[in-house]
């Protein structure tokens, strides 16, 4: 019983130290920047922008491929893994939930951005035509943003009973909790219902997120475009998500055990199971790269041909290379080894492997569009490189802010690591060990 | 006071000599430009003057747009009859209706004559430009032997009624973007005034019909004549444009049912489900037991 109360003491959400307002105000200084850039961008257009008619989709697609790529991390460890049961990802699937929730709500979000004319988001709707991969992702992306919500939301209701009864009735936090938690009180039939409902999610939640990443490839690959026209789209994307996904896990989980003192909860043990499954995840992501620029390099037409060059020799050489190695080659051999599957080392890869997926969708996006197949005759010179504006800039940046705000809010009032499971997972391990003396 | 009267007149002067290079300099800023004129009959009755105006731009020959024209005809006595004005367009083109040729408008030879004069124009100069025809009657016929098609045209000089012998004739079938000749590049009329072509088979057309067209072309004596007909000797187009069916390439609501069936299916079966989890949250905010 002692333990009991320590472990729900542990894991109730606690306020914002001095750091933890210093954060806030940060990223609130980040998206305040990032809002007026967008102002602006919608009063002139997207002229102020450096995209152009050859680089139509610029970084803020690269941004969009990213957060969605992040967003699969919810179905990975939540869905994935509790139904293969996998009982050690436990403290792990509500950061997981979180990281979802944020990451697609974003990725939403940056489509809008995106948009020269987002009062007319609605036409989508009215006017969107099935046949066109742009209205599936807009399906999907709605679908998946709900079904994440549902899941995030579904384990707290025995957490917020939990936070209801140690706030008391009569305090604000308490309320608030009451209200959440749906009368929550572990009946069989609301357990039956709960336990009913998460088997569902857990199951729906693969192939709708699986069908977000492909639908999201199929935006690419429906082109034909050198380095998008290619049949493997899809599950590259796929594979490609799941690793950034895990890489945003392993980093975030790493700060929060920091800051809230969890290293009883998220112990090396984790760090190391995370790390495998991370550096398992970049090999099966290395095998796609290799597919999709070996075949191309092999059959070496005049379009792969320029493309190939620019990323592996060409302007974007060095940036591809530190990526490929950066991102992807480093963490394998880092992950590799058990030392490299300590807490630090996998909290470091998976920031390499964060910043790396990123770049990763910055070069997917942006040299294809500068080698169409079917060039515009005389245009610009400047038409023919892109990098993005300072404006572009802030209000990425923005987004990334926006994304880890969103964060740090829900980490603020929810329980990072699920109370009721973990105490729940103590008993049936205290009954075992009982059982076997 | 005579400095002042010295001043005066040098101010004067000055302003007079100012004056005059502008007047003459907005003269010769005024453009030449260079008129033809080009008559076309479309048998039966319908008679055309096209106007071309161009002028010499910085970039060569430029078309003369928004110029106004007037047209007259001139009689017998040199009288002028005024019957409309006519203005170029953005390609230096303007075309004007005769209407129908009347015999009492031609002089004693049955010969026309016309005269087009521009109207005052901040670019342009005056000019005027006159042009004479004799009026032509083309006039063709289908006949078919042993299932072989041909199309035989007759060209007689109107005010004599003498067939014209010796005018090269253009045989052509109507196109989407520009005709299709058929026969040699001219058939030349015979002692009869007539030209006797055989058409092509196959030639594909809506429904089978071809609008096949005879053109006497810029002839000096009687400009252009035309003439037109249906002829129902070609082969029916067999349509195998996929617009109004269903397609991925299709509009809105030219969905191919698959796609509206199978993804709506499938959405309505992920929406369904989470309805029903939707449905599990309230049943747990109202379960009491």
């Amino acid at each position: 019983m002692e333990t009991d109360i320590q472990i729900v003491k542990d894991l109730t959400p606690r306020r914002f130290g001095r750091y933890g307002k210093a954060w806030v105000v940060f990223l609130s200084v980040i998206i305040l920047a990032s809002l007026l850039a967008y102002i602006q961008q919608l009063n002139k257009g997207l002229v102020v922008t450096e995209m152009r008619d050859y680089a139509l989709w610029g970084v803020y697609i690269s941004n969009f491929v990213f957060f969605v790529a992040i967003s699969l991390v919810g179905s990975l460890i939540t869905a994935i893994l509790r139904l293969s049961g996998a009982s050690w990802s436990t403290p792990l699937t509500r950061i997981s939930e979180i990281i979802a929730v944020a990451a697609i709500f974003i990725a939403g979000l940056t489509i809008i951005i995106d948009m020269g004319r987002p009062e007319r988001l609605w036409y989508l709707f009215i006017y969107g035509r099935l046949q066109s991969p742009i209205i599936w992702d807009v399906i999907v992306i709605s679908t998946y943003l709900v079904i994440s919500l549902l899941l995030l939301y579904f384990p707290l209701l025995p957490d917020f009973a939990i936070l209801k009864m140690k706030y008391g009735k009569n305090s604000k936090q308490g309320v608030w909790y009451r209200r959440f938690s749906l009368n929550w009180k572990g009946t069989p039939k609301q357990k039956e219902l709960y336990t009913r409902s998460i088997k569902i999610l857990s199951v729906l939640i693969i192939p709708v997120a699986f069908g977000i990443h492909t639908v999201t490839a199929w935006l690419f690959a429906t082109t034909y475009r050198p380095g998008w026209d290619s049949t493997n789209f899809g599950p590259y994307f796929i594979a490609g998500a799941f690793v950034a996904g895990a890489g945003a896990v392993v980093t975030i989980m790493f700060i929060l055990r920091k800051v809230y003192h969890l290293e009883a909860y998220i112990s090396d043990m984790h760090f190391d199971k995370m790390g495998k499954l991370l550096v398992l995840l970049c090999l099966l992501y290395l095998y796609f790269n290799i597919n999709e620029y070996l075949v191309p390099a092999y059959k070496n037409t005049i379009g792969e041909a320029v493309h190939l060059e620019e990323l592996f020799t060409g302007e974007y050489a060095s940036l591809f290379w530190l990526v490929i190695l950066g991102g992807l080659i480093v963490p394998i051999f880092v992950l590799l080894f058990p030392q490299g599957r300590k807490p630090v080392p996998v909290f470091l890869m998976g920031i390499l492997v964060v910043v790396g997926a990123w770049w990763k969708r910055y070069l997917i996006v942006t040299p294809t569009l500068l080698h169409p197949f079917v060039p515009i005759q005389g245009v610009p010179e400047s038409w023919h490189h892109y990098y993005p504006s300072g404006l572009e800039w802030t209000i990425t940046f923005g987004t990334l802010a926006m994304a880890l705000l969103i964060i740090t809010l829900l980490v603020r009032y929810l329980p990072v690591i699920p109370i009721q499971e973990t105490l729940e997972e103590k008993r049936v391990s205290e009954t075992i060990n009982q059982e076997l003396k | 006071m005579s400095h002042l009267k010295h001043l005066f007149c040098f101010v004067v002067a000055s302003l007079a000599v100012v004056f005059a290079a502008g007047t003459l300099y907005g003269q010769n800023s005024k453009h030449k430009a260079r008129v033809s004129l080009a008559y076309m009959k479309i048998m039966p009755e319908t008679s055309v003057l096209t106007v071309t105006a161009k002028y010499r731009g910085e970039e060569g020959f430029e078309p003369a747009s928004g110029l106004d024209f007037e047209v007259f005809n001139v009689l017998q006595n040199d009288s002028l009859v005024a019957l409309g004005n006519t203005k170029t367009n953005n390609e230096g083109t303007a075309r004007f209706d005769l209407k129908r040729l009347r015999r009492a408008n031609a002089d004693s030879t049955g010969t026309y004559h016309y005269l087009v004069t521009s109207q005052e124009h901040p670019d342009f100069e005056l000019v005027e430009k006159d042009i004479s025809f004799k009026d032509a009657t083309l006039t063709i016929r289908l006949t078919s032997d042993q299932e072989v098609h041909f199309l035989s045209a007759v060209l007689v000089d109107s005010f004599s009624g003498e067939v014209l012998e010796g005018l090269p004739l253009r045989v052509q079938v109507q196109r989407l973007f520009r005709p299709m000749r058929i026969g040699d590049e001219f058939i030349i009329t015979d002692e009869d005034g007539s030209i006797n072509v055989p058409i092509d088979p196959g030639i594909p057309g809506p429904n089978g019909n071809l609008t096949l067209e005879v053109i006497l072309s810029d002839d000096e004596m009687y400009g252009s004549v035309k003439a037109l007909t249906d002829a129902p000797s070609g082969t029916p187009i067999t349509d195998r444009s996929g617009f109004d069916e269903r397609s991925m390439w299709g509009s809105q609501s030219k969905t191919p049912l698959f796609l509206l069936t199978i993804p709506n299916l499938l959405i309505l079966g992920v929406w369904g489900t989470i309805l029903l989890l939707v449905l599990n949250l309230i049943k747990i905010y109202k379960s009491k037991i």
